[in-house]
């Protein structure tokens, strides 16, 4: 079949006539495949699956020349758009993190301000007992809905506690210790969750808890943490990348780097969002 | 695997993702006014008898119309028809106009070219015929 037989036979049926609707079409194709990506991000909410059932919907009623129905559909679009975009989980979480800002001081952290030193040497002693150590760190993103948890502890990073619990013969090694960013035990020989495995594609170059950390790691800001007690290198999975090969002194001080900066850019902005608002106050008073 | 579960695959993403711009490109695009090559082939009817007729084979035209209506009338089969019935033998130039493309009120004629053209007659002689 020759080009021109091909472009009559797109002409008569799929009344594409010209380069300028293929231009158009692809247009339509990126800003839908776009828009797709984003919905599929929501593992709470099955989005993507209302999103095609609009268009769907609008297609069918095109096609029955239902043209009140077409017509509303085609109108309330923008209307969807915005709900579309207010139910999504990204923008919940960050208005969650937003209201959590406000209220709720870490007053735990001047605590344990050095709980990511105890946290790794404890792990170096696991490592000369053979064990090794697969760690999830918890920062502003909430991840329990990708990280199983059979029991919850929530208590402070403390090297006798951690010991404890990671000698005992009921620790498996190749599941999940949970901590968050202020320095607590979240819980242990926890699992990856459902939702992560449905959507995690397995790589032959990857281990599986490779895989699930970057899968992980593209979803949240958590820190994926490992340890190889027989090679003595740790690796480090964050914001869908990860770094192999690394000395555990050096991922600490990696680690440590991260949340700092994190740390200080939310202070900064908890600043000036205050500073802002005592301003608002203070033309207020004075008028 | 089910249907629902086949459609909101993670690798048949950029396929749907394709699917549902055409489809609505063409919703909103049937109605939209759309421009469109076109090159119909001369036709001459009434030809004066043992006459031989020596012209071009198409015109090109551009035209001008929904997209549905352009559907609809089968435009890229659009034929000119000339009647030559009053034409003698020998050289005639012809100018084109849209009556000759028998296209509705609501297809606008753009462009037309050559918007006239060199038609021979000439008398078949018997070996011919």
């Amino acid at each position: 079949m020759n080009l021109s037989a091909l472009s009559y036979y797109l002409g008569e049926y799929f009344i594409i006539y010209n380069f300028k609707d293929y231009l158009e079409i692809l247009f339509f194709a990126i800003a839908f495949f776009k828009i797709a990506e984003w919905l599929k991000q929501d593992l709470t909410k099955p989005l993507l699956a209302y999103f095609y059932g609009y268009i769907g919907m609008a297609a069918s009623a095109y096609y029955f020349d239902l043209t009140t129905v077409y017509y509303t559909l085609l109108h309330s679009a923008p209307a969807a758009a915005v709900l579309f975009i207010i139910y999504h989980q990204r923008t919940l979480q960050k208005q969650f993190m937003l209201s959590q800002r406000t209220s709720i001081t870490p007053a735990m952290a001047a605590h344990h301000k050095d709980w990511l030193e105890t946290f790794v040497r404890t792990c170096m002693i696991m490592a000369h007992k053979q064990i090794n150590i697969t760690c999830v760190i918890e920062r502003k993103d909430e991840i329990a809905d990708f990280i199983h948890k059979t029991f919850t502890l929530d208590i402070p990073i403390n090297q006798d506690v951690l010991t404890l619990l990671l000698e005992s013969p009921s620790f498996e090694e190749q599941k999940l210790i949970w901590l968050n960013k202020d320095g607590n035990l979240i819980s242990v020989n926890a699992t990856w969750g459902n939702v992560l495995i449905q959507e995690t594609l397995l790589h032959h170059e990857l281990f599986a808890w490779q895989a699930y950390a970057l899968q992980l790691s593209q979803f949240s800001d958590a820190i994926i943490f490992h340890h190889n007690s027989s090679t003595h290198e740790s690796t480090l999975i964050i914001q869908g990348k990860k770094i192999e090969h690394l000395s555990i002194d050096h991922a600490m001080k990696m680690m440590k780097k991260i949340m700092q900066k994190a740390e200080y850019e939310e202070t900064m902005k908890g600043t000036s969002d205050e500073s802002g608002k005592r301003n608002s106050e203070h033309t207020t008073s004075s008028r | 695997m089910n249907l629902v579960n086949v459609i909101l695959n993670t690798r048949l993403l950029p396929v749907n993702a394709f699917i549902a711009g055409y489809i609505v490109w063409l919703m909103i695009g049937m109605q939209q006014p759309t421009s469109m090559h076109v090159k119909p082939q001369l036709c001459f009817y009434q030809e004066p008898e043992k006459h031989g007729v020596q012209a071009p084979d198409h015109v090109d035209i551009w035209i001008q119309s929904s997209r549905k209506t352009l559907h609809s009338i089968d435009a890229r089969n659009t034929t000119a028809h000339i009647n030559i019935n009053d034409l003698a033998s020998g050289t005639h130039t012809i100018e084109l106009h849209k009556k000759n493309l028998f296209l509705p009120n609501n297809v606008k004629l753009l462009q037309l070219k050559p918007s006239n053209f060199t038609i021979t007659l000439t008398p078949l002689t018997q070996e011919n015929i």
